[in-house]
């Protein structure tokens, strides 16, 4: 479902003395089909911009559309009902929100919650468990149980149990060691290949955005300080620094390299094996000129 | 005077469950920086809990500064001598301003007032907090509070300071934050410092790398020879930051390896970055 932000401004405590503009004057897409991140510094409204895309938050003044569904100031909670049912959000740390005794319940919870079907799920399950890298057998144990990478699958899962057409995820990869960090990012990068759905993350790498995302939306302050593809944002070094964000370190390197050695890499995306092939044939040639 | 020992250190959680730790025979020398990676589950954090008597030793000894942690009468002088700070900022705080959170450690030791007052305003301004103090630990971000909480250990003038993942839940900025505020601390006030971790990148500062598996030190070499062990920290399945990756890939072509050692050593330094 593509989701667009047509004028959006939200204040916290409007017309109290804790007023706070956290959105100002948002006006993006997000497309159909593709994944896109969301990056800044903390308090920057991250949170906040995406809360809108499933009505948990409305907007003070402006329009969210989400599909052909609309939401502004003054919709009703009754009619956000389906608006839930098609957008699934992970937050922050989502393996603290487990709480059945075990996985299949904890799996069953939200798909119940929100009326689908469970007998027909509950057939899905260990298909499910299976995408996102757990043994079916899993299904009997206790949550609590499973080691830290495993209990934020179980989570994520619990959400792609809903089959939603529109996933939102706060900071997937937060907290968890490098391997997990790996597991999560390819069980979401396939996720989306798989289903074609609608993915929008948050995060404050760089690194991870540029491996998920085709289109990075920088926040500060409440407002949209850069949006583009990944490629384009980072070449904006000096922005990007007065932003607190991270250049990648891949980007940081190569640039370092065709400025002491006068060269041109193809792209920044190479891989560590791509930019030694590149940088030995440049100095192949170079040495045939002299 | 060694800052740490182990001697012969065997631990389980219970009687009859697995060795978390084998055999640990090492030491760590005063003013030493120590990285201890690995995998989850090798037994690096129960490790560094054994540096301050949160976890006895089930056979074999820890000594801090020669006082065994076997002692019941050692471990609040341990614990004095060797502060640990923790991954999540948020289950450090006791207090409801920065400067009562400070002090909290410092009145459990018995410090007079005017002698807390003191520290406080010091500690503060090592770790950069001094505009922070009349704060609510809340209103922090995640790198202030691990600074915060650095500063609660180091108001109690320890020599050793235990590190166990504390950069992990940071964005960037708060991550070079707290490793500028580490690397400062070991170079001007020599704290001696072990530090537990997953990254390659944190660890190039240290002068020590102890590599864990299966609750064995399975490695232990000074830092700088890092780059001789690099096949073997990839094939352990420890991503190598681009740079040394890219090294790997380029280590017979010499006219780009001088420049790329020259990009690795600028890039080990996080005081230069904040």
């Amino acid at each position: 479902m593509k989701i667009t932000f047509d004028n959006v401004h939200h204040i916290y405590m409007e017309k109290t003395p804790f007023e706070t503009t956290a959105l100002k004057d948002i006006t993006v897409t997000l497309p159909e089909g593709t994944c896109s991140a969301v990056i800044g510094r903390t308090g920057s409204g991250k949170s906040t911009l995406v809360q809108h895309i499933n009505g948990l938050l409305k907007p003070t003044s402006g329009k969210v559309m989400v599909g052909d569904q609309i939401i502004h100031a003054k919709t009703k909670r009754k009619q956000l009902k389906l608006l839930r049912r098609q957008v699934g959000m992970v937050f922050q740390y989502p393996e603290h929100q487990l709480f059945e005794d075990t996985v299949e319940k904890d799996l069953l919870f939200g798909p119940k919650n929100i009326g689908l079907n469970t007998t027909k799920i509950k057939k899905k399950l260990p298909e499910l468990l299976e995408l996102v890298g757990l043994e079916p057998s899993l299904l009997e144990r206790s949550p609590f149980d499973l080691s830290g990478g495993q209990m934020r699958r179980v989570a994520i899962a619990s959400v792609l149990a809903m089959e939603p057409n529109v996933l939102i995820l706060d900071e997937p990869t937060a907290g968890l060691d490098p391997k997990g960090q790996e597991d999560i990012l390819t069980l979401l990068k396939d996720w989306q290949e798989k289903y074609q759905i609608t993915m929008i993350i948050i995060t404050h790498q760089m690194e991870e955005a540029s491996r998920l995302a085709e289109k990075l939306i920088v926040m500060d302050n409440g407002q949209i300080a850069m949006e583009g593809r990944p490629e384009d944002i980072y070449a904006q070094n000096q922005m990007l620094q007065q932003l607190d964000l991270d250049v990648p370190e891949r980007v940081k390197v190569l640039k370092y390299l065709e400025e002491s050695l006068g060269i041109r890499f193809s792209k920044w995306s190479l891989t560590p094996k791509e930019a030694a092939s590149e940088l030995n044939m440049w100095m192949k040639k170079e040495k045939n000129h002299v | 005077m060694l800052a740490a020992q182990f001697n012969e250190v065997w631990f389980q959680y219970e009687p009859s469950g697995p060795w978390i730790l084998k055999n640990i025979r090492s030491s760590v020398e005063k003013g030493e920086w120590i990285t201890i990676l690995g995998p989850n589950g090798s037994g690096k954090s129960t490790l560094s809990r054994l540096c301050n008597g949160l976890f006895i030793p089930t056979k074999g000894d820890v000594l801090i500064e020669e006082l065994s942690t076997k002692e019941q009468q050692n471990i609040a002088e341990v614990r004095k001598r060797a502060g640990m700070v923790f991954q999540n900022p948020d289950h450090q705080f006791v207090a409801p301003t920065v400067r009562d959170d400070i002090a909290f450690g410092m009145e459990n030791i018995g410090v007079p007032r005017e002698e807390m007052v003191a520290r406080i305003e010091a500690v503060a301004r090592q770790v950069g907090i001094q505009t922070l103090l009349d704060v609510e630990p809340h209103r922090l971000s995640g790198g202030q509070k691990q600074r915060v909480a650095i500063a609660g250990i180091l108001a109690l003038q320890p020599n050793m300071m235990i590190l166990d993942e504390v950069t992990s839940m940071l964005d960037p900025k708060g991550k070079r934050e707290v490793m500028a505020t580490i690397e400062q601390l070991h170079r001007k006030n020599g704290v001696t410092v072990i530090s537990v971790t997953h990254h390659l990148q944190e660890a190039l500062l240290s002068d020590r790398i102890w590599y864990m598996e299966a609750g064995e030190i399975a490695l232990d070499i000074p830092t700088s020879e890092i780059m001789n062990y690099v096949d073997w920290f990839s094939d352990k399945g420890i991503p190598l930051p681009y740079a040394i990756s890219l090294w790997q890939e380029l280590r017979d072509n010499d006219d780009v390896i001088p420049t790329l050692n020259c990009f690795i050593r600028e890039n080990m330094t996080y005081e230069d970055h904040v």
